[in-house]
């Protein structure tokens, strides 16, 4: 390599912050038979609709159908009318009590929803822990630097670092 | 899969034809790179392959701006779109929150064929 130009490097430093956000969750129920996309859509909507009976307005919820051009909505569709879709539903609200009301509302659809609808595990989320991500940059001498090689095996280091967070 | 209102008649030639594609994540921001067969379809894509057009055919999905930067040793494009995940990889409710699949989407962009009257408009 010949004639490679540099600049000094700036006063500030990256930082990749990452900050609790609320509850999330999201499951997966397969939906079989004549115009499945119309009757997923209509599925989720049940769901979301049910939960909102209960008492929770959701901060954020989002109905995907996938086999429908749902992956990339709006811009591509199939060729013909699917007769099977995986409808997901993915929900976020501050409030953990808000996402497990969709937790338990999803599943049921299989049992008491329209005919058709499979996939009793995949439907019976879990609320988990949100997160956002806020890049940023801070002054460099804000930052003091340190090296620590630490020789110990990676499941003892992965249980430190786990304690450390749930504390 | 087709292409939601565009023209597929033989005046029309498909990205995925001159050039392959790859995309990823930064933020609430995609990537999508652009790698053209050979250099006559760099050259032609360098024309018609904008940003404009970029932006145009991703609009339902709620983008912002989008900028091209040119890699001519690489024959390549990177395509930089603002406001594409939903709220950004960890945030986004998307299956695709990290917009993988953004790339092979846009092979799918039909551009005026060379030669057409279209091309030359």
């Amino acid at each position: 390599v010949r004639s490679a130009r540099g600049v000094p490097p700036g006063d500030r430093l990256k930082v990749a912050a990452v900050y609790r956000d609320g509850w999330t969750a999201s499951g997966m129920l397969a939906v079989a038979g004549q115009r499945a996309e119309a009757k997923a859509r209509a599925a989720g909507n049940a769901v979301l609709e049910r939960v909102r009976r209960a008492g929770y307005e959701l901060a954020d919820a989002l109905i995907e159908v996938l086999g429908a051009g749902g992956v990339v909505p709006g811009l591509l569709l199939p060729e013909s009318a699917p007769y099977e879709v995986v409808l997901r539903v993915t929900v976020r609200d501050p409030r953990r009590a808000a996402v497990e009301r969709f937790c338990r509302e999803l599943a049921p659809l299989v049992t008491s929803g329209p005919a058709g609808i499979a996939g009793y595990a995949t439907g019976r989320p879990t609320p988990r822990p949100a997160f956002g991500y806020w890049p940023t940059l801070v002054s460099r001498d804000l930052v003091e630097s340190r090296v620590t090689v630490s020789l110990k095996p990676a499941r003892e280091w992965a249980e430190s670092v786990v304690g450390e967070v749930s504390r | 899969m087709k292409t939601v209102g565009s023209d597929h008649g033989p005046t029309t030639v498909r990205l995925g034809d001159l050039a392959h594609a790859r995309s990823g994540d930064k933020g609430n921001r995609a990537n999508v790179g652009v790698v053209a067969f050979d250099a006559a379809g760099y050259a032609w894509l360098a024309e018609h392959l904008t940003a404009e057009a970029v932006a145009d055919y991703f609009r339902p999905l709620g983008i912002g701006d989008v900028r091209r930067f040119e890699l001519p040793n690489l024959r390549a494009f990177n395509f930089v779109i603002e406001n594409a995940l939903g709220g950004g990889a960890s945030r986004s409710l998307r299956l695709d929150s990290q917009g993988k699949a953004l790339g092979v989407a846009l092979l799918e962009l039909r551009l005026p064929a060379p030669g057409s009257k279209r091309s030359e408009a």
